[in-house]
């Protein structure tokens, strides 16, 4: 059985910000309205079928009172439900300094295949 | 105390000094003197562990600490002079020739600084409650969102725990995500004009959690004894009142504002340099440089950026000219054309031109419209598919354009409106109607 379905997909890839209209079959995209460009049309269509986002988040540093934390990114995005696991995961652990930028805080978070890399620099203690 | 001259002072270590300071040393200056308030180097960035930034400069996705340490780096290693937790607090240019600042820290004690040229580069600041009036209590649990960003990704402490968040500027929706992500529960952004305030891909840390944003909302009052216990916030009807009877309660544990950003003068002022009423900073002219010979300015001090990408190349023509006008060969501006905001414009920038050099002009709208031509003055006109309040719009002034400005001495830049979007919700219906009225 056919059942329609309508999604609405604000793409963030340029300035523009074009609200595009999905219609979907089931699951089958069947219709995309009002995207400014190809890169909209395919943006638009990943983000129904696996959006994915860049995570980022702080990990806390043991030994140098005055940074108590780095700041971690992931190396490539993430699936969009996998924010918040990743979040907690990052919750349970303490690193020591000193912290490099680029060290890698988790390799393979979740088995994600993407690592957690610290972004801010922590002196020696 | 202690005396010290050099050639170009940079008040401020963001990303506006910072590039300001690197393109002057490049070009040839190498008595450079930073002056920072924090105890680092970086200006705001550290703070801002999200990604978006870079993207036009380096073409590359970075977090804010990522992007700024490149030019903390270069500043470092290009062996540019800098004091950290150092404050300026007077700045002159009594006598003409020489700029005066005077700064302090523990260290050096009295610091009295002689100068050629100075870069004002002292970013800009929150407003805080005081400046909206709220009435209500005065419990504990309200910060401005960046207090709440340095908190949380500075310093390790989450806030709150049950969050609503007034205004929807990039800052707000950016801390509504980041308050998720830390488990929080964030009860709604509450924006007072009919349409966000932020960027359209910051509008996805909304989405992506669930969180409602309250179009054309205010607070009404805050409760609360020792702590905010909760928000009370009300639609805002046609002539900018409250509508009767929209009362909700939003039940809280914390108030983030995030209502605005004002470019910090108290130094512009003091040297009687002329403020523009409307971005809140300088005026300024095609090199960047104030209403006092010799004083140039770049970044959030002069308008509120949308990107850092656009200050750091701002702050790198400031730094350019202010080593030009060091070493005396900064030319002066043969005519002085004015550009002044017209209809629905908020700003331009510079507000000084010379009629001779191509450049970029930066401009705030007050509406989202598509389908615009941009106006300058009376022969030159810019077509843009779309513009909205919370984007500056870029417009290239070529050399075919500006032969076009002929004896005008001031170019009034406003929008001509082909077809306004209503599809923003809660546009108001009466000020489209003006404005049909007025173009028929």
């Amino acid at each position: 059985m056919k059942k329609e379905r309508i999604q609405e997909v604000i793409c963030v890839l340029c300035p523009e910000g074009c609200k595009i209209t999905v219609t979907l079959e089931n699951t089958d995209v069947v219709k995309i309205e009002n995207a400014g460009c190809k890169r909209g049309e395919d943006y638009s269509i990943e983000e129904i079928k696996s959006p994915k986002r860049d995570f980022f988040s702080t990990v806390r540093v043991c030994g140098r009172p005055e940074t108590p934390l780095t700041s971690v990114r992931s190396t490539k995005p993430v699936p969009k439900e996998m924010l918040l696991p990743c979040a907690s995961e990052l919750a349970k652990l303490v690193v020591p300094a000193p912290v490099k930028m680029g060290d890698v805080i988790v390799r393979n978070i979740l088995n994600l295949g993407v690592d957690i890399i610290a972004t801010r620099e922590v002196e020696e203690a | 105390m202690e005396r010290k001259e050099v050639d170009i002072i940079v008040i401020g270590g963001g990303a506006a000094g910072l590039a300001a300071a690197i393109e002057a040393k490049e070009n040839g200056i190498d008595s450079i003197l930073i002056l920072e308030r924090n105890e680092d180097l970086g200006g705001i960035l550290p703070q801002c562990i999200h990604t978006g930034f870079g993207l036009h400069y380096f073409k590359e996705n970075l977090t804010g600490p990522e992007y700024i340490t490149r030019f903390v780096k270069k500043v470092k290693d290009s062996g540019i002079e800098y004091k950290t937790d150092t404050m300026a607090f007077d700045l002159n240019s009594k006598g003409g020739v020489g700029k005066g600042v005077l700064a302090a820290n523990r260290t050096d004690g009295l610091l009295k600084l002689q100068a050629k040229a100075v870069i004002l580069a002292m970013g800009c600041r929150e407003k805080s409650r005081g400046a909206l009036c709220i009435p209500g209590t005065r419990p504990a649990g309200i910060f401005t969102a960046g207090t709440a960003q340095r908190l949380m990704d500075i310093d390790g402490y989450v806030p709150g725990k049950k969050v609503l968040i007034l205004g929807s500027g990039d800052v707000g929706l950016i801390m509504a995500r980041r308050f998720a992500m830390e488990g929080a529960e964030v009860k709604g952004v509450v924006e007072i004009m009919p349409f966000p305030g932020g960027l359209d891909r910051n509008l996805q840390c909304l989405t992506d959690f669930g969180i409602p944003i309250y179009l054309s909302h205010e607070a009404t009052f805050i409760h609360g004894d020792e702590r905010v216990e909760a928000v009370t916030i009300m639609e805002r009807g046609e002539n900018e009142s409250s509508v009767a009877g929209s009362e909700k309660r939003i039940e809280c544990d914390t108030l983030i504002l995030s209502v605005g950003l004002i470019p910090e003068n108290e130094l512009s002022k003091k040297a009687f340099i002329e403020l523009d009423s409307k971005t809140g900073g300088p005026l300024i002219n095609e090199y960047m440089e104030a209403s006092i010979d010799g004083i140039f300015a770049c970044g959030n001090v002069v308008y509120v950026h949308d990107l850092v990408d656009q200050v750091t190349a701002e702050g790198e023509r400031a730094g350019y000219c202010a080593s030009k006008y060091a070493r005396g060969e900064l030319p002066p501006m043969k005519r002085e054309i004015s550009l002044a905001a017209g209809r629905d414009i908020e700003y331009v920038v510079p507000q000084l031109i010379s009629g001779e050099n191509p450049l970029e002009i930066h401009l705030r709208v007050r509406r989202p419209a598509t389908n615009v031509k941009i106006g300058i003055g009376r022969n030159i006109t810019v077509p843009k598919r779309i513009v909205k309040p919370s984007q500056v719009a870029q417009v290239e002034l070529t050399e075919r354009m500006l032969e076009k400005i002929g004896e005008e001495n001031e170019l009034v830049v406003s929008l001509h409106h082909e077809r306004r979007t209503l599809h923003e919700k809660g546009e108001n219906p009466r000020s489209h109607l003006r404005s049909m009225s007025r173009r028929m």
